[in-house]
């Protein structure tokens, strides 16, 4: 515990430099922003200004980042409150109490409830990685190959059987899971440096790179999406409803956190848990936690009239998976959410690999990262949210997406461009965005596809490597323990899985239809 | 979608894992001196996920049959490719392609005057402002970066006229 309180120290003195601290709040206002937007999440945010991190000292980028993704946590909560749209899809939990109470004239106590708990979940899911991930990362360094190869398998895995609505949902994950794999294959072989399924074209020879195949992938697939709705969003009539405001005062603020202290507690718990395993995300939280908050209420509680309470749960659930999330990142090196893919990618644009050697080798990074973790949900919140909440309306409502779409896409492609100064790659760039729309239309999901485009090389080394170890014998997987009982696990986790849909058993993670990526 | 196209996809998936067992394993793969070994295990994964979607949609065909008459379904999917998306991919695709001949501003000045015609912007006004704002923008950005985009005429243009 001393030591960790120590590294904490020497992370705080490393990264809390005025640019840092600069970086968080840019980051925090472009997070706001774009988790503002409906049809824009804060990872296409991400995704937009990671290839232009090249030049950025690292934790400057990286700060950055993490600003982008703490601020659109919470900024989908805001259009969820003030037009009933919400703006990421998280926030569609929050928006089922938040926009009744804006229409009572409650606009300041919804906003306020939203952002105290969001700063709460942050802060509770913090330290939770602060103080679960040198443990973790011990026990990571002393896995092998064949152990390594074995926790994907039970990560991706877990990706899919978790979040499986039906049979058909299962399937479609496995194959989008394995379509991932097999571009990840793409390029020179990491073993014997021979090539593969490069057709004779040197421009693959370094396989599909990452940053063009992840903004292609969430970024173009969905402006090719919202191309779909064009006419869908009319922000300017919902907010035009409400002529009374009431003010939001001291004592009204005290007795709100009386009410909801035990939500924000149970809620920030319980996205952290969630966070922390692979795939999960934040909308499932969000929705777990509301539920949970609705279901140990009492019955006089005004759930869907603007009970704070179901504002405050879903808010906290679904800003503890943001930093519980990035734990099998910092630990283990494997991203379990997209935007802990995009903060991989970061890491390794900036020539750092994320996970035990790199907490062992390089303590001051990861620790300087937990501190402006919990720097930037304060920072955030009093310099860039507050503020914003009075100005927020009059922009919202007056925002053109016919021009901010084809912008989008134009900055997509100046990024990819300037990853390598390289015409080719816009063309894989577009073909990968087309392929993107399309499995979204046939209902394949593009998280567990980027997440196995991912950590495919990974699993390929590992698992090569481990029957070079024994003389090509797939036995090796079966001999050490860990990696039995995590192979078990993750077929375990399958056959229950397709068990219950079979029985057409409801998940306990349950998410409207309208909400799923 | 419906179970019919389910079933469609699953063939299409199969077609593309026999594909890659009988030709672009052995041409693109072996033939280069690879070790087969692993894409050979992720295409076996493939055939076996897309055996068991076809699996599930012969399912779901049949129930669908059975239930026509109350119009139930266990397909997923959000349906028909529509002509929008359609549209944008066909002028980013014209844009990239003809932006190493015509240059970076003007290929993208005319990519988003008609794009933000496909997202249904009404006024030329805001558009032309857009479409010349930011390919403009942009190109400076990167020349203060010592960084090239694609030149063509209007490139060359400042150019000459910034020595």
């Amino acid at each position: 515990m001393g030591e960790i309180f120590g590294n904490l120290w020497d992370g705080a003195v490393f990264a809390l430099s005025l640019w840092n601290i600069l970086a968080i709040l840019i980051g925090y206002a472009i997070g706001i922003i774009a988790g503002a937007i409906p049809g824009v999440m804060a990872v296409t945010a991400m995704v937009l200004i990671l290839p232009y991190t090249f030049t950025l000292e690292p934790l400057f980028a990286i700060a950055m980042l993490m600003g982008i993704y703490k601020g659109g946590a919470y900024a989908g909560s805001i259009t969820a409150t003030l037009f009933n749209i919400p703006g990421t899809p998280e926030a569609a939990a929050t928006a089922l109490d938040s926009y009744p109470m804006f229409k009572q004239g409650m606009q300041k106590r919804s906003l306020e409830i939203a952002l105290w708990a969001s700063v709460f979940g942050g802060t509770v899911s913090n330290f939770l990685l602060v103080f679960t991930a040198p443990p973790l990362a011990e026990v990571a360094l002393r896995l092998g190959p064949s152990e390594i190869a074995a926790l994907i398998l039970f990560s991706l895995t877990a990706v899919i059987t978790l979040l499986g609505d039906s049979r058909m949902d299962i399937w479609k994950g496995f194959i989008s899971i394995t379509l991932g794999l097999m571009l990840a294959t793409v390029g020179l072989d990491n073993m014997s440096a021979s090539r593969r399924y490069v057709f004779g074209i040197e421009d693959l020879d370094n396989g599909v790179p990452f940053v063009l195949t992840i903004i292609a992938l969430l970024a173009l697939s969905e402006v090719f999406i919202q191309a779909e709705k064009v006419g869908g969003f009319t922000l300017g009539e919902a907010a035009s409803a409400v002529s009374k405001i009431i003010p939001y005062t001291w004592k009204q603020r005290w007795l709100d956190l009386k009410i909801c202290l035990k939500d924000l507690i149970r809620s920030s718990l319980i996205g952290s848990l969630l966070g922390a395993l692979p795939g999960i995300g934040a909308t499932t939280a969000a929705f777990v936690c509301y539920g949970e908050a609705r279901r140990s209420a009492k019955k006089n509680a005004r759930f869907g009239d603007g009970d704070p309470r179901g504002i405050a749960a879903p808010e906290a659930g679904n800003n503890a998976v943001a930093a519980s999330s990035l734990i099998p990142l910092v630990t283990l090196g494997i991203p379990g959410s997209v935007a802990a893919a995009v903060m991989y990618g970061a890491f390794m644009i900036q020539g750092m690999i994320p996970g035990p050697m790199l907490m062992m080798e390089h303590p001051e990074i990861i620790y300087g990262l937990f501190v402006l973790l919990i720097v930037t949900d304060f920072l955030g919140a009093f310099v860039i949210a507050l503020p914003f909440i009075s100005v927020v309306q009059k922009i919202f409502k007056n925002l053109n997406y016919s021009l901010f779409f084809p912008g989008v896409v134009v900055c997509c492609v100046v990024g990819v461009y300037a990853e390598e100064f390289n015409v080719f790659n816009l063309r894989i760039f577009l073909a990968l965005g087309f392929v993107g729309y399309i499995m979204r239309k046939m209902g394949m999901s593009i998280p567990p596809f980027i997440l196995a485009f991912i950590l495919g090389p990974i699993l390929e080394r590992n698992t090569r490597t481990a029957l070079l170890l024994s003389n090509g014998s797939p036995m090796i997987f079966l001999q050490s323990p860990i990696t039995l009982g995590l192979l078990i696990l993750a077929a375990v986790a399958l056959g229950w899985s397709l068990w219950r849909k079979t029985r057409g058993g409801k998940s306990v993670l349950e998410v409207p239809e309208e909400f799923k990526h | 979608m419906n179970a019919r196209s389910e079933l469609s996809i699953a063939t299409v998936l199969i077609g593309f894992s026999m594909l890659n067992y009988f030709y672009l394993i052995p041409t693109q793969v072996v033939a280069e001196g690879s070790s087969p070994v692993y894409p050979a295990l992720i295409n076996t994964m493939l055939l076996c996920f897309a055996l068991a979607y076809l699996a599930e949609g012969v399912r779901c065909w049949r129930k669908e049959k059975l239930a026509q008459s109350e119009g139930g379904s266990c397909s997923t999917g959000g349906g028909k490719l529509m002509v929008r998306p359609l549209a944008m991919l066909v002028v980013t695709g014209a844009w990239v392609l003809s932006m190493e001949y015509l240059g970076f501003i003007i290929s993208t000045f005319v990519f988003l005057m008609i794009a933000s015609r496909i997202f249904g912007s009404k006024s030329w006004s805001k558009t032309l402002i857009l479409s010349v704002a930011m390919p403009l923008i942009i190109s400076f950005v990167f020349r203060g970066l010592n960084a090239l985009l694609p030149e063509g005429p209007a490139e060359e243009l400042i150019n000459l006229i910034l020595g």
